[in-house]
């Protein structure tokens, strides 16, 4: 495979936008693998965190570009291409699970049926999150569910506004917001099982 | 690299593990779909065509260009009668 002689500037220079029409248009494959290498080792480590299992990660990362490059011509620039590859890769993901383990849990808690117990309580600071020990973070991770793994990497590792998570999983804003926090409370309730209540002080 | 936090650490290290083979196989399905997309693109309206002018019964074949049989302009002078 060649790189146009026409193309002026390096791949790695071209926006998301340009190597999509640029693919479409000239039917080139390089553009395809331009955009494959920009994303496939951020979707990889989703696809790791979501199933917990490298052969599965790794066939879903190939499942999921494939879905990217049948669908592309249908990509209509309303969000971002980054935000729209996450969004196949987080609705792909809960489904496989939902088909493999038949899992009714997919959130902590059902989206919506909030307490007014969980509503009263204090707010968890991200740094509980953030700051954990990486090793820890990974075990804790193990044992989340994983659709509240997939609202916490959208907004600490994706950087999403609550909306732009509220489309992806259709739900509404203040039920995000709702879920946000029970996903870092459970975070923080499954570190005190594992490494005891201290460790986390 | 300074500002990373636990979790961008982790996912940092997940995404190091990415296997190459993932690469080779999607760049083969690519390059598969360009060429299918090309082939399609140069033979699909005349086969189209043709299609629709069996199903149809279409007749109208003046673009078809077979041996044009005695259209010849005039008849050679040794072949006029005096």
């Amino acid at each position: 495979m060649e790189v146009p002689a026409t193309a002026s500037k390096k791949l790695s220079d071209f926006a998301d936008s340009e190597l999509i029409s640029h693919y479409l248009r000239e039917q080139n494959a390089v553009y395809f693998t331009a955009l494959y290498r920009r994303y496939a080792g951020k979707v990889f480590a989703k696809c790791i965190s979501m199933l917990s299992d490298e052969g599965q990660a790794r066939d879903a990362t190939q499942d999921i570009f494939i879905k990217v490059l049948l669908n592309l011509s249908k990509f209509t620039e309303q969000s971002s291409f980054s935000t729209w590859v996450y969004s196949i890769t987080y609705n792909y993901c809960i489904d496989l699970i939902r088909k493999k383990k038949k899992m009714p849990l997919i959130f902590s808690e059902d989206i919506g049926k909030v307490s007014r117990e969980t509503e009263d309580a204090d707010e968890i600071p991200d740094s509980v999150l953030l700051e954990m020990e990486q090793t820890r973070l990974e075990k804790v991770f193990e044992y989340l569910p994983p659709g509240d793994k997939a609202i916490l990497l959208m907004k600490y590792i994706d950087d999403l506004s609550i909306k732009e998570i509220g489309t992806v999983l259709n739900k509404t804003e203040s039920a995000i917001k709702m879920q946000i926090m029970r996903a870092k409370q459970k975070s923080q309730s499954i570190y005190d099982d594992l490494f005891g209540k201290e460790a986390a002080e | 690299m300074k500002d990373e936090n636990s979790l961008q650490r982790m996912m940092n290290g997940h995404a190091k593990a990415l296997p190459e083979e993932i690469e080779r196989s999607i760049v083969h399905q690519a390059s598969t779909f360009c060429v299918f997309g090309r082939v399609v693109e140069l033979f699909g309206p005349n086969a189209l065509n043709i299609a629709s002018r069996y199903i149809c019964g279409h007749t109208d074949c003046n673009d078809r260009q077979g041996p044009q049989v005695g259209l010849e302009e005039e008849a050679p002078f040794w072949r006029v009668k005096p």
